[in-house]
């Protein structure tokens, strides 16, 4: 077989093999480079993230609270939107303690009302709230290796969007919406990871970019006789 | 048909270099082992140390009245290798002062190499720690970096934060040969990380109506009917 129709041949048969790959490359591909990726991560829909630490008269002493707790690790001091003052925040071995620094009062595990009024200041949509939810046991794929138990408040907008709140810091941990989850359909789609949509080395991947590699060369090369002689020979 | 054709073998003229090279880079992705890329098999997070109930650390109020007209982001207690340390957060910048005094705490080359060697778990052994004032590609232009080389077979490096000192990145000569992978998959020649720029939008409009074009063409080619018709016009 000459060369000019061998690589006619190798294209055709390549495309014929890989082409519904190929094309779901270029559509996931498209979709990430077209949509941005910090409205991807949902930076569009929270606000309040860093809330600066208000003034305040009178401090309940860290000595008093570290008496009160053993194998303390860290400490933070931070605010909370909603919140009047700042809270201390204790990481120990058994988890995360939170206690309002003026009144030195334990205010972990929150509370689903408290986590209701801080989805809503974390949120920047125009929806309300539809459900609210502690997840423990299994997580759902969407959040991946967080740990549990998280609270989850899922609002009624078009972006179906889903906030992910820590049951004792109150930190926002995640945020999911529809388009991020039409990234990572098609983020699974683009690393043929069908199941943990993370492995970028699976045998699929592996064996069909091998063969996308030969079927975008043969295509070059095809290319090249096509250009030099006008038209290539067609293979029938 | 004959348009189909001129489209694709066009659009492959422009933007089939390209292609090749997202082919190509995405078989890197493939085959180079993600954990070596990330650089898992070097880098371990040290254990958590509690702190010592008989010591001293300065009362918050005390700590932020040195802070009385700035806006104050978050005040983190924590260990800074065996030394506690307040971290302050500000809006543009990070303070450490020492938990027992107050006493303003500047990350030096010594607590860098003690750092380094325990956030190090490879078979290496550490060559050279060096301060990089100027914004750092290898590790996103994260701010001032203290760079720590250890000389194993892949050249690692880790990199701490020159503020704070906490943990940035752990690279490696596998992350750098991916990392200008990527470069050629984003076509960020710059940054390397943004995928939502105008070039790459145009070479990804350009695959998505080549790829169109080739299916409709690959449909074509293999239609059965359109086989049948042409072996029958060739026996007449």
């Amino acid at each position: 077989m000459s060369p000019p129709r061998l690589s006619r041949n190798l294209h055709k048969w390549l495309a014929l093999i890989v082409g519904v790959q190929a094309i779901l490359w270029i559509v996931s591909g498209f979709y990430m480079v077209v949509v941005d990726l910090d409205f991807i991560h949902g930076d569009t829909l929270v606000r309040n993230l860093a809330t600066p630490l208000s003034r305040i008269g009178k401090w309940y002493p860290l000595r008093e609270i570290r008496l009160r707790h053993a194998d303390i690790e860290q400490i933070r001091i931070k605010a909370l939107p909603g919140f009047s003052g700042p809270l201390y925040e204790l990481r120990t071995p058994d988890g995360v303690i939170l206690a309002d620094a003026t009144t030195g009062e334990q205010i972990s595990p929150l509370t689903r009302e408290r986590v209701a009024a801080l989805a809503l200041h974390y949120y920047a949509g125009k929806g309300s709230t539809k459900a609210i939810d502690r997840l423990t046991g299994e997580a759902p794929l969407e959040i991946q290796m967080r740990a549990l138990p998280l609270w989850r408040v899922t609002f009624d907008d078009w972006h179906a969007t889903t906030l992910y709140i820590h049951t004792d810091s109150g930190d926002l941990v995640t945020r999911r919406h529809r388009s991020w989850r039409w990234f990572d359909t098609l983020w699974m789609l683009h690393i043929m990871d069908y199941e943990s949509r993370t492995d970028v080395n699976n045998p699929w991947l592996r064996i069909v970019t091998v063969a996308g590699l030969v079927f975008a060369g043969s295509g070059i090369w095809l290319l090249w006789f096509s250009l030099r002689r006008g038209r290539a020979p067609r293979t029938r | 048909m004959r348009t189909l054709r001129i489209l694709h073998k066009w659009l492959g003229l422009l933007v089939g270099i390209q292609l090749l090279l997202w082919t190509v880079s995405g078989l890197v992705f493939a085959w180079l082992d993600h954990q070596d890329v990330a650089g898992e098999r070097s880098v371990r997070v040290p254990p958590s140390v509690a702190i010592p109930g008989d010591s001293r650390v300065l009362e918050p109020a005390i700590l932020l009245a040195d802070y009385a007209n700035l806006e104050i982001r978050e005040v983190t207690l924590m260990p800074v290798q065996d030394i506690w340390v307040y971290r302050v957060r500000l809006p543009s910048r990070i303070e450490l002062r020492r938990a027992a005094d107050g006493a303003r705490f500047e990350i030096a080359e010594p607590v860098i190499r003690d750092l380094a060697r325990s956030f190090y778990s490879g078979e290496g052994s550490l060559k050279t720690v060096s301060l990089l004032a100027e914004p750092t590609l290898e590790v996103r232009n994260a701010g001032p970096v203290w760079r720590a080389d250890f000389d194993d077979r892949v050249r690692s490096s880790l990199y701490f934060a020159a503020e704070d000192g906490r943990f940035v990145a752990a690279r490696n000569d596998t992350w750098r040969l991916f990392d200008f992978f990527w470069m050629l998959h984003t076509m960020d020649y710059r940054g390397r990380d943004n995928f939502n720029h105008p070039l790459v939008i145009l070479c990804g409009t350009g695959a998505l109506w080549l790829g169109i074009s080739g299916a409709f063409l690959l449909w074509q080619a293999f239609r059965p009917v359109r086989r049948l018709a042409s072996e029958s016009r060739s026996k007449t």
